[in-house]
């Protein structure tokens, strides 16, 4: 554990170690933070400044003119409430349908139940690409394509993005959670779903968080399924959207489009740089919200969610 | 005690963890096993009629066609096999590295830990490959081997090494990003590890060192087998994968159905295969720590 700490008492190698240790992370840190940073800076800068080298961090014009272009070429209101609303339900699905399916596969033994979980951990590993055309079919089935439902409705089931992984972590908790107080609460005449929403899911906490804020995070970044389900223009969400910027502005700015056809690939993108970095900011602002909303009890929910891979 | 119950309270378990269990079983049969079974019948038809999905038997036609005809599927495999082999071991051990580094207690851990969360909350997906598509990867390598090792150096040293480090530290750069979900497992690792455990060597005079492999890392296998699965996962299921694109392409743009869901199969199975794998030559380490 403290490591620092012994050593500095003693000698002053520990003082140089100490250093080191503190140089290293924050050569880390600035790696990790590099992409937000140049993110950041080049939403604020002129097509001008982004184009000459030697303007790197401190833009010479200052400009909030890309995020006025990127919200618009965004349609920011429309898409954005989809992308929130789409985020939030799917969300609340995989907590409620997840959480109830991992108790039942921890605490309870039924005919198949290692048969069924194997399949649980199978549908983790087998990617939505190989099945969408199938999955695409029998959402044609149930009328549902060209809404939002494909995303919502199976998290409901414990399927959906990545839903096999909150079954086991949530599986992975219950199964060291003490029997004895769902005990104490069947002996109180507690009936076995009372008992779990009232006893054993508050004290999920830790592992709740984590799940939630994953789902949150891969829910909201995800453009593979809603680019194949949704083709209503108004049904778009964010990081679709985002794919299709750069065709957006080049319509939107109509002859200077023109000028930019004629240029090649690496102009086009430079030239759509600034406004692209902007878009990418906004896309994030509601993540970066959540995260600081919940960043204390995140990095306590992992401290505490104990995770051991039995 | 489970084996003492008789009949009737062993049924009416089954029927509680079966309905607990129900909502699932709900999904398998809605949203999984016909798009499941699909795409493997598809693997061994032919699609006749694509309006009412008549088919008619291929037998293996589409994965000899693989093998004979497709140029690239084996190519792209092998380059994505060979990526990985780097990839995997590379993100797990920076994962444990930076685990242990922000587990430890010292002044400023928040805000670095907050930092080195920071890409699994934004950097998920396609936020980020918007960004590596502007060559922000590249920008921040060029930043941190300029510092690292200056021009006269790089010229001292040629082409050839310089290429080399050029290229370790974009690979380490995009490694960095993506082993966020890995650093957080590692983390809540070590923090089940219990503290009497360090005190205890600590009163006999073990060294960090020795602690960290007859303590830590024991204690870690079976966290870092939960971790490699993940990582292997993510790995192929990852749409930027090269394997992947390609089999994309031969569904929607070449519209082979059938051969791109034997593809896909084939890759799975793999998939599959390399999980079991790594079970296979981590479970002696695993067992030992149970014991």
């Amino acid at each position: 554990m403290n490591k620092l700490k012994h050593k500095s008492s003693n000698s002053a190698g520990a003082v140089i170690m100490r250093i080191a240790v503190y140089l290293f992370l924050t050569g880390l840190a600035f790696v990790f933070l590099y992409p937000f940073m140049i993110m950041l800076v080049d939403s604020v800068k002129t097509y001008a400044d982004i184009s000459n080298n030697t303007v790197k961090w401190i833009p010479r014009n200052f400009t909030l003119s890309n995020y006025k272009l990127a919200l618009e070429a965004l349609n920011v209101w429309r898409t954005g409430a989809n992308s929130v609303i789409v985020t939030v339900l799917a969300t609340v699905g995989h907590m409620i349908s997840c959480s109830l399916v991992a108790y039942g596969f921890a605490r309870y033994r039924f005919p198949l139940r290692n048969a069924m979980f194997a399949i649980v951990v199978l549908s983790i590993l087998i990617p939505t690409q190989t099945i969408i055309i199938p999955s695409y079919i029998t959402y044609t089935n149930m009328h549902i394509v060209d809404t939002h439902l494909p995303m919502i409705l199976p998290t409901f089931f414990g399927f959906g993005l990545r839903g096999g992984i909150f079954i086991f972590l949530f599986r992975q908790y219950f199964i060291k959670v003490p029997k004895s107080l769902e005990e104490a609460a069947a002996i109180d005449g507690c009936g076995p779903l009372r008992t779990f929403a009232q006893v054993v899911l508050p004290s999920t906490g830790a592992t709740m968080v984590v799940c939630f804020l994953l789902s949150m995070v891969w829910h909201f970044n995800d453009s593979y399924e809603p680019s194949i389900y949704l083709t209503n223009y108004d049904q778009y969400m964010l990081p679709q959207m985002l794919s299709m910027l750069s065709a957006n502005l080049s319509n939107m700015q109509g002859d200077v489009a023109d000028a930019a056809q004629n240029i090649s690939n690496d102009m086009q993108i430079m030239y759509h740089r600034g406004v692209v970095m902007a878009a990418v900011t906004i896309c994030l602002i509601p993540l970066f919200v959540l995260y600081v909303v919940m960043q204390r009890k995140f990095v306590e929910g992992v401290e505490r969610s104990g995770l051991t891979g039995e | 005690m489970k084996k003492q119950k008789h009949g009737a309270a062993k049924r009416r378990e089954a029927i509680t963890g079966l309905l607990f269990v129900s909502p699932w079983i709900i999904g398998l049969c809605a949203f999984f096993a016909f798009p499941i079974f699909r795409s493997l019948q598809l693997c061994f038809v032919n699609v006749v009629n694509m309006t009412d999905y008549s088919v008619e038997w291929a037998g293996l036609d589409h994965f000899k066609e693989i093998f004979e005809t497709d140029t690239w599927y084996i190519k792209h495999f092998l380059t994505s096999m060979k990526e990985m082999l780097l990839q995997i071991p590379l993100t797990n051990i920076f994962a444990i590295f930076i685990a242990i580094l922000i587990n430890k207690k010292f002044p400023g851990r928040t805000v670095y830990r907050t930092i080195f969360f920071l890409p699994v909350i934004l950097g998920a997906g396609f936020v980020m490959s918007q960004l590596l598509g502007q060559g922000v990867q590249g920008e921040a390598m060029e930043t941190v081997r300029s510092v690292l090792l200056p021009t006269q150096i790089r010229i001292y040293l040629g082409p050839k090494v310089t290429t080399f480090f050029t290229d370790f530290l974009s690979l380490i750069t995009s490694i960095l990003w993506k082993c966020g979900v890995q650093i957080i497992i590692y983390l809540s690792g070590l923090q089940s590890v219990s503290p009497s455990l360090y005190e205890a060597a600590r009163v006999d005079s073990a060294t960090e060192w020795e602690m960290f492999w007859l303590i830590t890392m024991p204690m870690l296998t079976p966290i870092m087998l939960l971790n490699l699965v993940y990582s292997l996962v993510d790995y192929f299921i990852n749409s930027d994968n090269l394997l992947f694109k390609h089999i994309q392409n031969t569904a929607f743009q070449l519209n082979q159905f059938e051969n791109s869901s034997a593809m896909s199969w084939l890759f799975f199975l793999w998939a599959i295969l390399l999980v079991l794998v790594i079970f296979a030559v981590m479970r002696p380490f695993v067992k030992k720590v149970k014991d």
